[in-house]
């Protein structure tokens, strides 16, 4: 009797590794959103630890919460909305991060919700502080940038904000 | 490549960039955005211009128009620009806004361009005065799968080829002029969405009898009471007989009618995977409460078999905007009194009186139950915070 239940217990979890070597317990029903574990598992590469390489820890804390609140079957659409608002009040280096880890993991929703959210964080910014949001460092001369003001002058009309957050 | 032992820090600065993303994430934030800010992206770097360039899904919408007419520009001759300067493929394609306008000739343009492209989505839904004539190229296209036409008019052409179309939604459309033309079976649509206002006068023009021949693989049919009631009017032959692969039945209104609970059971009967009926608004007419009560008693009661056998399949029933009336609260009752296999009912009140709807729950919760797994789900009025962003049709 026990020992079938613990061999059912192990058939049902899964462990995930981080980057940094951390490891965590979660039910192959959840953590099957990700379409790379589920092809994974599918592979039968599931008896060992999935180690994903590129998510650090405190990224896959924050995946494993959302897949877990996203498999409850308890969860009505309304706290599931909620859920998701409050997920994303956070840091967007951290939604970023967390952008990248369900572009790896290719869960589709988590990918919206957080696409979305940078959207939402940064339209209106001017291009200078979006530039400093996203790191990137402009390669236009002065006079490339304003032929691009130009050709869209429709584009760059309207107040913006300076502001970093 | 394995990036264990590098220190914490250093990975998070390495991530720390938007750089790192591929293409098509950062194509999936701009589309999230107003389209004069994704277009703004262009100055960041270098790498920029391609993207946004290359933006798969444009997304003109009330939000770009109110900005356009701001700035007093003319919006017809940015999304003109958009469109040439375009290098990519353009697989979504909306023009959404109910309150601005834009001329023929532009949407005229647009369309033109878009099919020449292998626009795969496409929705047409803005404020006009008088419907938009489209051209009949858009009933030939091997791309499109999904479309959304909003306060159109139409010539249906003799050949009728969308072998891809997946959903096709029709709001306030109007046929130009042959009648006798109509809608084919289309292979792939599986979505079919007809709501036609009771008042607008385009429906004696635009009928059942026109999408009649599309019904046959539909899986999700969300259609108008008026609509409804003219399935009623088909000759003969074309009635209700054979069976649907219909799933999901979604009525944006119910008239307690004798004729429109005829007609809806007559879809129910014929459709035997059907597992969810959507009723957003029941409404009333011309009958006094009484009247309409006893008309619903009596339809449900006498041919009990009928109703069980069409209600048999049905999962889920929603009902929207309940507010409550006798003759609602009559309706639930007879639901939940014949659908054998329900494992959901779920109401969304109208009003937000608390009082109010605490008593309508409490007759609610008392209606027998014909099925023993049938949950009662009474929910607030849904907010409008809820409103996500405009779905792809």
């Amino acid at each position: 009797m026990a020992e079938a239940a613990s061999s059912t217990i192990e058939k049902n979890n899964l462990t995930l590794k981080s980057s940094y070597g951390d490891e965590f317990v979660l039910e192959e029903s959840i953590a099957i959103q990700s379409v790379t574990i589920k092809n994974m598992v599918e592979d039968g590469c599931s008896s060992s630890v999935i180690p994903l390489s590129k998510v650090d820890t405190g990224t896959l804390i924050k995946v494993i919460e959302y897949m877990k609140m996203h498999s409850s079957t308890s969860s009505n659409e309304e706290e599931i909305q909620n859920f998701d608002k409050e997920f994303v009040r956070i840091s967007i280096k951290t939604i970023l991060n967390i952008l990248e880890a369900a572009n790896f993991l290719d869960i589709r929703s988590l990918l919206d919700l957080c696409a979305e959210a940078v959207a939402n964080r940064i339209k209106n910014k001017t291009p200078e502080v979006v530039r400093k949001i996203f790191n990137i460092t402009s390669d236009f001369t002065p006079e490339e940038e304003a032929e691009i003001r130009n050709e869209t002058p429709w584009a760059f009309e309207g107040d913006l904000d300076h502001s970093l957050d | 490549m394995s990036r264990w032992g590098r220190s914490k820090e250093a990975t998070d600065a390495r991530k720390s960039t938007i750089g790192d993303l591929p293409t098509d994430i950062k194509q999936r934030i701009l589309e999230y955005m107003p389209i004069q800010v994704a277009a703004r992206t262009s100055i960041l770097s270098k790498r920029w211009p391609y993207i946004w360039s290359t933006q798969p899904n444009l997304v003109f919408d009330h939000h770009f128009f109110q900005y356009v007419s701001n700035n007093r520009a003319s919006a017809g001759r940015i999304i003109h620009k958009i469109l040439m300067r375009h290098t990519g493929l353009i697989l979504g394609f909306q023009l959404i806004s109910r309150e601005h306008k834009l001329a023929q000739s532009d949407v005229d343009q647009c369309i033109t361009f878009l099919l020449e492209n292998g626009v795969q989505k496409l929705t047409i839904d803005m404020a006009n005065n008088k419907p938009y004539a489209l051209p009949c190229a858009i009933f030939s296209s091997s791309t499109l799968t999904h479309l959304k036409l909003s306060r159109c008019i139409f010539e249906l052409p003799d050949v009728i080829k969308l072998p891809n179309l997946v959903s096709l939604n029709l709001e306030l459309a109007e046929l130009a002029s042959r009648k006798t033309v109509r809608f084919p079976h289309l292979p792939m649509l599986e979505i079919l969405k007809i709501n036609m206002s009771r008042i607008c006068s385009y429906t004696e023009i635009f009928s059942f009898y026109h999408v009649a021949p599309m019904l046959r693989s539909i899986k999700h049919l969300y259609l108008a009471g008026s609509f409804l009631e003219n399935s009623w009017m088909v000759p003969e032959p074309e009635r209700l007989v054979q069976p649907l692969n219909l799933e999901r039945l979604i009525l944006y209104d119910l008239e307690i009618s004798y004729k429109h609970i005829y007609c809806a059971l007559c879809f129910l009967r014929i459709s035997p995977k059907l597992y969810e009926l959507s009723i957003r608004e029941t409404v009333r007419v011309g009958d006094t409460p009484s009247n309409t009560t006893e008309l619903l008693s009596n339809y449900f009661s006498e041919p009990r078999n009928l109703v069980n056998e069409a209600l048999k399949m049905i999962k889920t029933v929603r009902l929207r905007k309940f507010k409550g009336s006798r003759v609602e609260m009559c309706l639930v009752r007879l639901l939940l009194a014949h659908s054998l296999n329900l494992e959901k009912m779920i109401i969304e009140q109208y009003s937000r009186n608390a009082t109010r709807c605490n008593e309508h729950l409490k007759e609610l919760v008392s209606f027998p139950r014909a099925s023993p797994k049938a949950v009662l789900k009474y929910l607030e009025s849904p907010s409008h915070e809820t409103r996500k962003r405009a779905a792809p049709v």
